[in-house]
């Protein structure tokens, strides 16, 4: 008798500690994915408050150089920007640009730096035209010019 | 009963600190990062809103090729880095040089851009480090 009672408050500590070590764990593993999801979506949203760029043209005058219109594009933000073909998309009147018809004069801009965005020519017809340049964390510029 | 019961909850207890720690050391610093990040772009678009430049003057050396001296003045509230500035010249980026490295509120400024051929109407576009421009057309 003195045994069985013995026996069923060791069964239901060990019952007892055992629920307490999933309940535990559960908790820390929820709060540590909570953690890094927080911590994550910060670090993305500061990112985006820090990237800014513009296209600096003069849209009465855009350069055309060895088949290749130049588009002027400044870093307006606090942070170095990433200019390559999978930064950076580039929508002319609507329409989604070929990664093949466009690159960059650098790899990155420093924050007040210009980097020149090189457009094929033959994309561009003579006449009114709305580019616009979606860069790192969707953060983008529209720019109107005349070709 | 009662030690089993005090055992569960002391591993709970151990559990919610430990939680608790890990908001605090990991969470609170992000959040603390992105409030940083905020208060300057809050801080950058008032600056962008503030600052207004003027071109005030445009002259030129004789001969060819030429010099163009622009003189800007800062008609905003924001002192401006002169290295920051873009100059773009009939639709094209120039280097230039500058008589002053700040361009305080309410100074003028002189930015010279050398090697130049074309005369006649120009096309003068100056941008600020934070975006902000001035277009105007003058004769040289």
């Amino acid at each position: 008798m003195g045994f069985s009672i013995t026996g069923s408050h060791l069964v239901f500590f060990i019952a007892a500690v055992a629920v307490a070590g999933v309940v535990a764990g559960i908790l820390s593993a929820i709060t540590m994915n909570l953690g890094t999801s927080l911590s994550e979506k910060c670090r993305k949203m500061q990112e985006k408050m820090d990237i800014d760029f513009k296209v600096i043209n003069d849209p009465s005058n855009i350069p055309n150089e060895s088949g290749f219109y130049e588009f002027y594009i400044k870093n307006i933000g606090e942070r170095e920007i990433i200019t390559t073909n999978e930064t950076f998309s580039l929508l002319i009147d609507g329409n989604i640009i070929s990664k093949d018809s466009y690159h960059f004069s650098t790899n990155s801009i420093l924050p007040s730096e210009v980097a020149v965005l090189y457009v094929e020519a033959s994309v561009l017809t003579q006449g009114n035209h709305k580019m616009k340049l979606v860069g790192p964390h969707a953060v983008e510029d529209e720019f109107e010019f005349e070709i | 009963m009662g030690f089993s019961t005090t055992a569960a909850v002391a591993i709970i207890c151990t559990s919610l600190l430990f939680s608790i720690s890990l908001v605090l050391t990991s969470v609170l610093p992000s959040i603390s990062d992105l409030n940083d990040s905020y208060r300057l772009f809050e801080k950058k678009l008032i600056e962008r809103k503030e600052t207004e430049i003027d071109i005030t003057n445009v002259t030129s050396t004789s001969g060819t090729p030429f010099n163009l001296s622009i003189e800007v003045k800062n008609t905003g509230s924001v002192t401006l880095e002169t290295e920051d500035f873009t100059i773009i010249i009939n639709g094209e980026m120039h280097n230039y040089s500058c008589s002053e490295p700040y361009l305080f509120p309410g100074r003028l400024v002189n930015f010279t851009v050398t090697g130049l051929t074309e005369r006649g109407e120009t096309g003068i576009k100056v941008v600020t480090g934070n975006g902000i421009e001035r277009y105007e057309v003058w004769s040289v």
